[in-house]
């Protein structure tokens, strides 16, 4: 993290251009969306459809915690305390998948809306 | 004693306090919204089971969406900005940004009340025969008329009834001027107290008279009329102190001394206590009855909750509302929805034609598939919007009315989590996400106002502060950056 104030003001510029480039990943998303080019997979909502979009919300989340957030210049020990934050996502998400893999539930998922 | 660490670092984790504590707090929110996303997960997964349960795709507005979303990012830049301004030491530009970041969360609540709110005051009605019908509704009520008898229950009795007919007296339509059914305050005249199958002639208790408005006519003749919309607010607006009560003997009853009588009987001995109070409206009123008030009803009579019972006429039983929208998914032949019997024949045609452009242009860009299996071509077919076509007597346009008549509902409800599991998730996500906002909003705000008495006493201290304010606000954006392609593009 920056801590003089030369070194914040080199960073002022970062700062708007990040802002420009989540302005221009919303546009690319709600684009995606509509626009019938883009429209991966087969017809409606598939599973690219729903890849790409998470994509693009990653990249946009990315920059936000990277460069807004500090993270990438930021102390070990805040790494250690959200590597448990990442594991325990990545679990709760996991029982989503088993759901969806779950003989018992209706197979039917990438077919509906 | 100062607080070690708040400003400088600590030499063994290199971060000062607050800097660790936002880290911790942002990781239990991480995992509160994680909950929550795996909740819309399952939700989504599991509406697959039903096939006559279409998850709501593109239900919500995209542009409103959009534009939360640029004010949140704006939102994001000049917070980071304020940040910037208080470790350059510059005052009055760190002002300028934190106050653009507070008007960015205002705009975006500002837009987020009036999506809510447009939700709320849409409705849609499921007909029995899976026809869905979306729009306003303008009237839900049962209409009974010539409700001339009502029975309190003597245990827990109130004058929640008088409370009723001055609220849900009906304008009758079939009454020119003055009318009865416009007196809120109708006259009513004892019937004998009765005591179970015993029934006391009149005389041997002290009986009531009700009458009402400005002034009593003990001879029932009819009050100054309530003509129209606003006279009938204007009635609305009567206090209960309005009321004048008359007895048998001409003694005059406030509201409070009709209360006491009814408690009086109420406190007669077993065996002399009756167990209603029955009273006689000598002006029968139309009464517009909420359908979620009456317990139990049928085509004479209906009971509130409370366990007074008006007994009247079933005059109308329909929900009135007006159609922008139908989906006829569920209808396996739409030509025989029973939506085309409620609305003119050319809104039909219109339907008809429109499904088979959009299926045959499906069809011919898709020649490997059948339109009526693709759910995306199916909804675009069969989820159709109405335009407003139908012109009223002021020359303005609007949809067409419907007036379903109660029996063909099979359910309806406003647009509000209890009406199906994408409302529900979207509400509970959206309403917390918008809480946060409104919790960072006032931390903001709070280093806004009041922190120039920290700023003159160590610059440092206010900017780390304002940095991990910035922290959470940077947080509250990812969660909507997750929230808009998830709720309004998926």
């Amino acid at each position: 993290m920056a801590d003089s104030p030369e070194e914040i003001e080199a960073h002022i510029k970062k700062y708007w251009m990040v802002g420009g480039i989540l302005v221009l990943g919303t546009l690319l998303t709600v684009a995606v969306a509509k626009i019938k080019f883009f429209d991966l997979g087969g017809p409606g909502l598939t599973w690219e459809d729903i890849v790409l979009g998470l994509a693009i919300a990653t990249t946009k989340t990315s920059f936000v915690v990277l460069i807004f957030m500090h993270m990438n210049n930021e102390k070990s020990l805040i790494y250690k305390v959200l590597m448990f934050t990442i594991v325990f996502v990545i679990g709760l998400f996991f029982l989503s998948y088993l759901a969806y893999v779950d003989p018992a539930v209706y197979d039917n998922f990438w077919n509906n809306e | 004693m100062e607080i070690p660490y708040t400003v400088t670092a600590r030499e063994d984790t290199g971060l000062w306090n607050a800097k660790i504590g936002i880290w911790l707090f942002l990781a239990s929110e991480v995992m509160l919204f994680g909950g929550l996303f795996s909740g819309y997960i399952f939700l989504r997964i599991g509406a697959g089971a039903d096939p006559l349960y279409h998850w709501p795709t593109r239900t919500l507005q995209v542009e409103l969406g959009f534009i939360n979303t640029l004010v949140l990012i704006a939102s994001s830049v000049t917070v980071v900005m304020a940040w910037v301004s208080l470790k350059l030491r510059r005052w009055n530009q760190f002002r300028k940004y934190m106050f653009i970041t507070l008007a960015c969360a205002a705009a975006f609540m500002c837009i987020k009340s009036y999506e809510y709110s447009k939700k709320f005051k849409h409705s849609s009605v499921i007909l029995t025969d899976g026809s869905v019908v979306d729009g306003h509704i303008h009237q839900n009520s049962f209409i009974y008329e010539g409700v001339n008898e009502v029975s309190i229950p003597v245990e827990g009795a109130s004058l929640d009834l008088l409370d009723f007919l001055e609220d849900y007296h009906h304008e009758a339509h079939d009454h020119g001027g003055h009318a009865a059914a416009h007196d809120p305050y109708a006259q009513v005249v004892s019937l004998p107290v009765k005591d179970g199958d015993k029934a006391h002639g009149e005389g041997e208790h002290e009986v009531v008279v009700v009458e009402g408005g400005d002034e009593a006519h003990a001879d029932g003749a009819e009050h100054e009329s309530h003509k129209s919309e606003g006279d009938h607010d204007q009635a609305d607006s009567h206090s209960k102190g309005d009321l004048t009560f008359t007895n048998v003997a001409g003694e005059s009853l406030n509201r409070k001394q009709l209360k006491r009588y009814i408690k009086e009987v109420g406190m007669m001995p077993d065996g002399e206590r009756p167990t209603s109070i029955d009273l006689r409206l000598s002006h029968p009123v139309e009464l517009a009855v909420p359908p979620r008030m009456p317990t139990s009803r049928d085509d004479s009579s209906f009971t509130l909750r409370n366990g007074v019972t008006a007994r009247g006429r079933l005059k109308e039983d329909f929900l009135d509302i007006a159609v922008d929208a139908i989906d006829l998914r569920n209808v396996p032949n739409q030509e025989d929805s029973a939506v085309w019997q409620l609305i003119p024949e050319s809104y039909k045609t219109s339907y008809i034609e429109t499904r088979d452009e959009r299926l045959n242009e499906f069809n011919e860009e898709h020649p490997g598939l059948v339109a009526l299996e693709e759910p995306e071509a199916t909804r675009v077919a069969l989820v159709q919007p109405f335009e407003k076509k139908e012109i009223d007597a002021d020359g303005k346009e609007h949809y067409p009315t419907a007036l379903i008549p109660r029996d063909q509902v099979a359910r309806y409800s406003a647009h509000t989590p209890r009406w199906n599991t994408f409302y529900a998730i979207y509400f509970t996500m959206t309403g917390l996400h918008g809480l946060h906002v409104i919790g960072g909003a006032i931390v903001l705000g709070h280093f806004l106002f009041f922190g120039k008495r920290i700023y003159d006493k160590n610059p440092e201290h206010l900017a780390n502060r304002v940095e991990v304010g910035g922290l959470f606000w940077h947080f509250v954006d990812l969660v909507w950056i997750f929230l808009f392609p998830i709720m309004y593009l998926f």
